[in-house]
């Protein structure tokens, strides 16, 4: 009887807490929003647990000598980076307006838990502001009328009792700070 | 008073539901950590600190504890009733918005008001019930007036927010708190973003932890008023694990570290 109770309690938790967790990642060189050449780097994780609905996300974009980390998440609207009013700014906004600023968005999919490898298609319209306060740079991938294309990479995948929080990659190595 | 950017960042950690004493706690410690395992090669001189307020709770739970020694004879019995009294008790303790709530309170803003008076940027990370009692701090900071100028962050005890894990939208912890301070007029933005994994009971409510549907949380205490001066955000986040892991992960899910970087060199 004990025996039993033991693999019941084993199993129940097991169902709640396994899982197999990713690890994505998609890497372009651009221009940041400073006009200099940078290298990107744009991840996320997946884990899809053993019972009930997979999650995934933010997409955390890495900028080369930047402190700046602008995220796309999941909404009803597609996976979107949303700016923050005083923080990120549209090209043609030259006040503050109680609304949303849309400042970026992977085009091809609608939620990053959908994405396993291929392209992602990411538009970008804004940049970011600085003041007395900001520390580094404050850059990020350069807005432009047409998307970026990133390649997708599943760069982790394993599977644990308990879940595991994966190492992310480190913004790409700062080689000059640039105009 | 004023802020000097030049200073050192300080981030002021603000601990949820705990077990034991004080002297366990080291939230500051991992954020210490988490922050320098992203910030990667960016120049920015911080440091953490812990607001403890885990013995005012375990104070005024001390009778229903010396009750349990007495009720329950059984060693693991007493301690099983111990650990649940601790959890369950600085829950409650909140709700209740007595004296020990006060208390918390007091003992926060004191602790933000002398780093103000020390002029650094101080910015807070608060886990769980502890974002609970920073939001109840900041709000009350913003009304009592002669701070937050939206004209200059200098005049800004707190730089920002930044919450992990909050039972912000649960309705008991919603009463009370439908709205937010607003800043007045003004250009600057005052930062709240709230990081939550979709699978935290603690979060949803859901007590084996279901999948939590939809985008926001704390994005309902965005207003259109002008005046407001809020920036609020839900970042809804895959820590890695599910259940009540999810609830203890945060401090080392790296979307958590950088968009900490992002916010403390903003």
């Amino acid at each position: 009887m004990r025996n039993f109770a033991t693999c019941a309690i084993f199993f129940l938790t097991v169902s709640l807490t396994g899982c197999i967790n990713s690890l994505y990642q998609a890497e372009t060189a651009a221009l940041d929003t400073a006009g200099n050449e940078r290298n990107f780097i744009l991840y996320w994780t997946n884990t899809e647990p053993w019972i009930g609905t997979s999650k995934a996300g933010p997409a955390v974009l890495l900028t080369e000598c930047s402190s700046a980390r602008p995220a796309f998440v999941n909404t009803d609207d597609g996976i979107i980076f949303f700016g923050l009013m005083g923080y990120d700014q549209l090209p043609d906004q030259s006040g503050l307006n109680s609304g949303r600023l849309l400042c970026g968005k992977i085009e091809n999919y609608t939620h990053l838990r959908e994405i396993r490898a291929g392209s992602i298609s990411v538009t970008m319209r804004c940049k970011p502001t600085a003041d007395d306060f900001s520390v580094g740079n404050k850059t990020y991938l350069a807005p432009r009328p047409e998307p970026y294309v990133l390649k997708v990479l599943e760069k982790e995948r394993q599977w644990s009792f308990l879940g595991k929080s994966l190492a992310a990659p480190l913004a790409p190595e700062c080689r000059s700070n640039g105009r | 008073m004023a802020v000097d950017p030049q200073k050192p960042r300080k981030i002021l950690v603000v601990h949820g539901v705990q077990m034991g004493a004080n002297e366990d706690l080291c939230q500051d410690a991992m954020i210490r950590d988490l922050i320098k395992s992203r910030i990667g090669d960016i120049p920015l001189n911080f440091e953490c600190d812990l607001f403890k307020y885990e013995n005012i709770e375990d104070d005024a739970l001390k009778k229903y504890n010396q009750l349990i020694s007495l009720l329950v004879k059984n060693p693991i019995g007493s301690a099983v009733g111990k650990a649940v009294l601790d959890i369950v008790g600085d829950v409650v303790l909140s709700l209740q918005d007595g004296s020990c709530a006060n208390k918390i309170r007091s003992g926060l803003k004191k602790k933000i008001l002398e780093t103000y008076d020390a002029g650094n940027p101080c910015y807070i990370v608060a886990h769980s019930l502890g974002s609970i009692y920073a939001l109840d701090v900041l709000n009350n900071l913003i009304g009592q007036g002669g701070l937050f100028d939206r004209s200059s962050r200098k005049t800004w005890p707190i730089q920002g927010l930044l919450t992990i894990g909050s039972p912000i939208g649960l309705g008991m912890f919603r009463k009370g708190r439908a709205s937010v301070s607003p800043l007045g007029p003004g250009e600057k933005w005052f930062r709240w973003l709230n990081i939550w994994d979709p699978n935290d009971p603690v979060v949803s409510g859901e007590i084996f932890g279901n999948y939590l549907v939809g985008n926001r949380i704390a994005e309902k205490y965005v207003s259109a008023d002008t005046n407001h001066g809020w920036v609020i955000r839900d970042i809804v986040t895959d820590t890695g694990k599910t259940w009540l892991m999810a609830h203890t992960a945060y401090w080392q899910t790296a979307v958590v570290g950088d968009k900490l970087v992002d916010m403390v060199t903003a």
